[in-house]
């Protein structure tokens, strides 16, 4: 991939897993540890992260456009824009937090997280387990088991898998 | 083959963050959910425990149920059983009824204290109930929980403690070895406690009291490194005996006095005083008493209160380095005042500056006539001024300084502000930069005024 500048400003090209490609200022990349220690050692121009889906791809980088452009100005504006950032579907949102990790973007991590920890508090545990389309490894016997070791965690446990 | 599920392509690591970012009650849910999920559960680094998660009540009315508060305990001591012969090194409780519970709440922090906690942040006080919102936590000291230090006698890694809004009581049969923190937070100490608890933490090296009302008469003694109080009231004699003692911070509502018996590392003091006399304190009494070995001193006032200067100012006859922070505030204020302030530090070195006074409160004239009358500063080397805006008072103190300094060697003058925090924290908002009219402007003015050969003014 040839690598181009235009003024003082370098050029990066990142490169989806469905080979789509994504073309931005270097100085907006510097915002994840991964890919600012790619930059700074390796000196590359593109960077291929076939791990992550471009859609998700698109979101993260409109996400560090966001950031860089924030000021002590214009700071509500960019809470109601994080706010949007992950009012997506949980499935998007996991992805979302999965690449995030992987590209070490320390702020965004945690918010995600929160994000996510806020989708799945007050649930029950078969609503959660729906979310996350988690198949329990536990018998029964075990289940019911774990539930009585703290009662009070489990009490008031409604069924609330249909919302 | 097995169908991918969303979690088994999400990592471990950040599993874990979001359990963290969940309740205790909601996480202990997610323990069986599957073996993985129990096997995170059961990892998690830090425990967070608040009555505000109670179930079964709204938020907003939980301190009026006990039946809910006491299956509250019982079910984070449950929880806190789950975990026995584990380690979590971090336990953060919050709980504003623990003192209608006296045995659960012993239990508890008897099970606390076999999770060999090392951080361990205790509130009895959630902050929410309509009556102490806003209000002076030991207004009531009813309403504190009376904490007596012998509850953790078992806790042997405990390195940082908190106690918020509680009345602490300390006890000659415990020793915290390994302590080294100490936070006490709205706390109500009568004469004698903290003394108590200080000697028996042996190797103490912060202690910070925050919204404290204290005794009359304190002495700082032991092993502490740090002193910090902030925002405390009540204490007007503070004896300080530490012959670890490095830095100490004080913003206090009353006017206190200092007795540095033996303080012989002490180098770095700060003072915020919230009350007037105090500035007199500080610029008289306080200006004889310091001790030769510090060298450093930071004050931070309100610009009005430099009318509190006395007119005859005592010399801090050994003092390196002074920051100077002039908060805020809506009274205009001249910064040529301060200049007195210079002839009582013979030694200076360095000087730092920080005025965040909205620019327009600031006298802009530089009207004074005739310009000061330089004194020699044979010792100042370098100035920082932050918040400097170019007016005429400003370009004039500055001047002086230029003329008087005879070795001076750099000069920074900076638009941005850098404010200080308490605790050591600095925030920094340097990168404001001056238009280039306005850095002509200011240059012109100051050009070849420099006594010193060696001086660089950088203009940000």
């Amino acid at each position: 991939m040839a690598s181009s500048t235009t003024g003082e400003k370098k050029i990066l090209t990142l490169k989806g897993g469905d080979n789509e490609e994504f073309i931005l200022e270097e100085s907006l990349v510097l915002q994840s540890e991964l890919l600012k220690n790619m930059v700074k050692e390796e000196r590359v121009s593109s960077i291929p992260l076939p791990s992550i889906k471009s859609k998700t791809l698109v979101k993260i980088i409109e996400y560090l456009k966001k950031h860089a452009e924030l000021t002590p100005s214009n700071k509500e504006e960019f809470k109601n824009f994080e706010k949007e950032f992950v009012n997506v579907v949980l499935e998007e949102l996991l992805d979302i937090t999965v690449a995030v990790n992987y590209l070490k973007i320390n702020g965004l991590l945690e918010f995600c997280c929160q994000a996510v920890a806020d989708r799945i508090k007050d649930k029950s545990v078969e609503a959660v387990r729906k979310i996350f389309r988690i198949e329990s490894d536990f018998t029964p016997e075990e289940e019911s088991e774990f539930r009585k070791e703290t009662p009070e965690a489990f009490e008031g446990d409604l069924d609330d898998t249909t919302n | 083959m097995q169908r991918r599920t969303h979690q088994s392509a999400t990592p471990d690591a950040v599993l874990s963050s979001i359990l963290a970012n969940l309740t205790v009650i909601d996480a202990v849910r997610t323990s069986i959910l599957s073996r993985r999920w129990k096997r995170l559960f059961s990892s998690m680094p830090a425990l967070n425990f608040s009555c505000l998660d109670m179930y079964g009540v709204y938020r907003d009315d939980h301190e009026w149920y006990p039946y809910y508060q006491q299956k509250f305990l019982k079910g984070v001591n449950e929880l806190l059983e789950l975990y026995s012969g584990r380690r979590v090194p971090c336990i953060n409780m919050a709980c504003c009824f623990a003192r209608k519970f006296y045995s659960e709440f012993n239990r508890l922090m008897h099970s606390i204290s076999r999770l060999d906690v090392e951080t361990l942040y205790l509130y009895f006080d959630c902050g929410t109930a309509p009556f102490t919102l806003g209000t002076n936590p030991i207004c009531d000291p009813s309403k504190l929980f009376n904490f007596s230090l012998e509850l953790l006698s078992q806790a042997s890694s405990l390195k940082h403690l908190l106690l918020h809004h509680c009345i602490v009581q300390p006890s000659s049969e415990v020793c915290f070895n390994s302590l080294v923190s100490l936070t006490l937070r709205g706390a109500l100490l009568a004469s004698g406690q903290l003394e108590g608890i200080l000697s028996s933490c042996f190797n103490l090296k912060l202690l910070a009291l925050r919204l404290c009302k204290l005794p009359y008469k304190l002495r700082i003694s032991g092993s502490v490194t740090f002193v910090v109080f902030w925002a405390c009231g009540g204490v007007e004699e503070i004896e300080l005996q530490g012959a670890n003692l490095r830095k100490l911070e004080s913003e206090l509502f009353n006017k206190v006095r200092f007795f540095f018996s033996f303080v012989p590392v002490l180098e770095d003091v700060i003072i915020h005083p919230l009350e007037d006399d105090t500035v007199s304190y500080v610029f008289d009494d306080l200006a004889r008493d310091l001790p030769a070995q510090v060298q450093s001193l930071t004050i931070k006032l309100v610009p009005s209160q430099v009318n509190y200067f006395p007119t005859e100012m005592k010399m801090f006859r050994t003092l390196r380095r002074l920051s100077l922070i002039l908060v805020s505030t809506h009274d205009c204020f001249d910064i040529v005042n301060l200049s007195p302030l210079l002839d009582a530090c013979p030694l200076l070195q360095y000087l730092a500056l920080v005025v965040t006074t909205p620019r327009t409160k600031r006298n802009g004239k530089g009207s004074r006539e005739p310009p000061l009358s330089p004194t020699c500063h044979t010792e100042l080397k370098e100035v920082i001024f932050c918040g400097f805006d170019g007016t005429g008072s400003e370009i004039e103190f500055v001047l002086y300084i230029l003329r008087s300094a005879i070795n001076l060697e750099q000069m920074l003058l900076g638009r941005g502000n850098s404010c200080y925090l308490g605790c050591g924290k600095w925030v920094n908002n340097l990168d404001v930069p001056f238009s280039g009219r306005q850095r002509n402007s200011i240059q012109k003015k100051l050009h070849g005024q420099a006594i010193s050969s060696k001086a660089e003014v950088i203009i940000q």
